[in-house]
């Protein structure tokens, strides 16, 4: 099981990631305006999986794939009076969650990016192997008792985002820095998530961490905290299981730095409310996930996610 | 077996914690020389300026449409962090940005690799260089000609350009105005102006950063001081105009907080 995870790791590495330009002109003063205001790292490659976790609640340990879309509008333009563009994010994700022993369990996210947005100029497209993380979970407590009233389980966990994702110098200083498929950089992660459960309804809650580094153009995107927590309810009957859930999800980016110095309006805060259900029969199970944000407060109003959806197909191991 | 993968997890996670800690190359003295490029972005109160299109409605209540934004700059100097001082070369000096022709852009070369923190320049042209004489500036005097930035030579350069149409509360319709700035013999109105650079432009052989200036039109008669064009009438009350007296001396302070940088691009960093 561990070499797959490595072999996934190393051999991704040398796979790329491409951008096309549907423009015959590359206009580098409208791109120019882009800028640095822009990113947070919101958007494109963010470690946390969109904001959606690295675990199901229907299953503890599985490999699965995952899609996910998610809705920005951005100012193509410094000024009041610019125009708003949309930018959409899509990534089809391998992600699975491993277990080495009965107390520890690996979770793994590849993703390949395909993102577009149509600037004034003409369409940009970017694709290609995104960042792979990879995390270890440890179980810290879990409820032993089948005749507890609540049962409890609380897992940490730690792990790293290997730049695999290609973080293209030619982009920068003309697009959007965070209009990426990586962040060109190793970044590490440490993760908290709780269950609690009585009977069939139950709190899933997370909170992860990510240190961010620097990148080989001395780059470097504002750590990141994200949270989340939501009530679900299992609905049983036979092999087959639906389990709705809602809650809140929220990110937090502390501001990006370019040679160690701070780059203005570039950190930011959004809150999601999010719904979801996933449904399973024998080892496969479906989910689709929707967010819808709250409030935000990215980079400078500059920058508004509009939504974020997911599905994804996982078989039970 | 379970303590193997244990152990590979620590050693993977270990190893790529330390080849992540590469250092750059700050600590090493830069030398040789660079290239900066200024980018000035033209905008009227927070808005980007659209010739002959955007309208906007000043603090004196008076809505202008503007059909010319151009200007002269001058005379830069690099600041490093330090406080030194880098002068650029007098004699390649002077440019024109002009929304209509399109010239935003200047490119300074030679420039001595180091951190840069601040730019000073002048907006127009010193008082110096225009008494050198005309044979001494020819191509200069020529380019500015062509881009509307002079008068006669004995009554010298237009150091900006502004004009338009506009509607005031207490005139009826629409009518012309027409700003010239610049010095006469009355009056030196050259202007050095001092900005502050939001992160270091870092000047490298095969570093050439972007600064990216903005420069707001409205501060021209909305500054500081405010300026009426419907106080500047002609007796047939057809136009406005400002081209001397003490209204330019007026111009001259608020062109002083005309311009900021937004942002500054880190040149290619390829090593």
């Amino acid at each position: 099981m561990k070499k797959y995870i490595l072999l996934l790791l190393f051999v991704t590495q040398f796979s790329g990631a491409k951008t096309v330009e549907d423009t015959i002109q590359n206009s580098f003063k409208s791109y120019e305006r882009f800028l640095f205001k822009y990113d947070c790292d919101a958007c494109g490659c963010s470690a946390s999986g969109g904001g959606m976790g690295f675990n199901s609640i229907l299953n503890q340990n599985f490999v699965g794939i995952r899609y996910m879309n998610q809705s920005y509008s951005s100012r193509d333009g410094l000024f009041n009076n610019s125009p708003w563009i949309d930018e959409n994010f899509n990534t089809v994700q391998v992600w699975a969650r491993i277990p080495i022993t009965e107390k520890i369990q690996v979770s793994a996210l590849v993703p390949y990016h395909f993102h577009n947005r149509k600037l004034s100029t003409g369409k940009q497209n970017i694709d290609g192997l995104g960042d792979i993380t990879v995390l270890g979970f440890y179980t810290i407590y879990q409820t032993k008792k089948d005749s507890a009233v609540f049962t409890n389980q609380l897992q940490l966990g730690g792990g790293l985002k290997a730049p695999t994702g290609k973080y293209d110098t030619e982009n920068k200083g003309s697009v959007n820095p965070s209009f990426q498929v990586g962040t060109g950089s190793w970044d590490y992660i440490l993760a908290v998530e709780h269950t609690i459960k009585r009977k069939n309804i139950g709190l899933n809650s997370m909170l992860n961490y990510t240190f961010k580094t620097e990148n080989q153009d001395h780059y470097q995107f504002g750590n990141q905290l994200s949270y989340g927590t939501a009530v679900f309810y299992e609905f049983e009957k036979e092999s087959f299981k639906i389990v709705p859930q809602a809650g809140i999800a929220g990110e937090t980016y502390a501001t990006n730095k370019i040679y160690g110095e701070d780059i203005r309006d570039t950190k930011g805060d959004i809150l999601f409310g999010k719904v979801g259900v996933e449904a399973g029969k024998d080892r496969f199970s479906f989910g689709v996930n929707a967010m819808l944000p709250i409030s935000q407060n990215l980079t400078g109003g500059r920058v508004e996610a509009n939504y974020r959806w997911s599905v994804n197909l996982n078989y039970s191991l | 077996m379970i303590f193997s993968i244990k152990n590979k997890v620590a050693t993977l996670a270990l190893l790529t914690f330390l080849t992540s800690c590469s250092s750059d190359d700050d600590s090493q003295m830069a030398s040789g020389n660079g290239e900066m490029e200024l980018y000035f972005d033209n905008s009227v109160n927070g808005d980007n300026l659209i010739l002959g299109a955007s309208t906007y409605t000043n603090s004196n209540n008076e809505t202008l449409k503007i059909n010319r934004f151009n200007y002269i700059v001058s005379n830069f100097v690099l600041i490093k962090e330090d406080g030194t001082e880098v002068v650029y070369d007098k004699e390649s000096s002077y440019f024109i940005i002009s929304e209509e022709a399109q010239l935003n852009t200047i490119n300074l070369e030679n420039i001595p690799a180091g951190k840069y923190t601040k730019i000073r320049f002048g907006l127009g042209v010193d008082q110096q260089r225009y008494l050198q004489g005309e044979t001494a500036q020819q191509s200069f005097w020529d380019l500015a000609d062509a881009n509307n930035m002079t008068w006669t030579w004995s009554t010298g350069y237009r150091f900006i350009n502004f004009e338009g149409t506009f509607t005031a509360p207490t005139l009826t319709g629409e009518k012309t105005f027409q700003v010239h700035q610049g010095s006469n013999t009355a009056t030196d109105n050259y202007r050095e102006i001092t900005v502050t650079l939001p992160n270091t432009a870092r000047v490298r052989t095969n570093e050439s950063p972007s600064v990216h200036f903005i420069a707001d039109a409205n501060k021209i008669l909305d500054g500081n001081s405010k300026i009426k064009l419907s106080e500047a009438m002609n007796l047939a009350g057809t136009s406005a105009s400002v081209m001397g007296g003490e209204k330019l001396m007026t111009i001259a302070g608020n062109t002083t907080s005309m311009f900021v940088v937004d942002h500054v691009h880190a040149g290619g960093a390829e090593h």
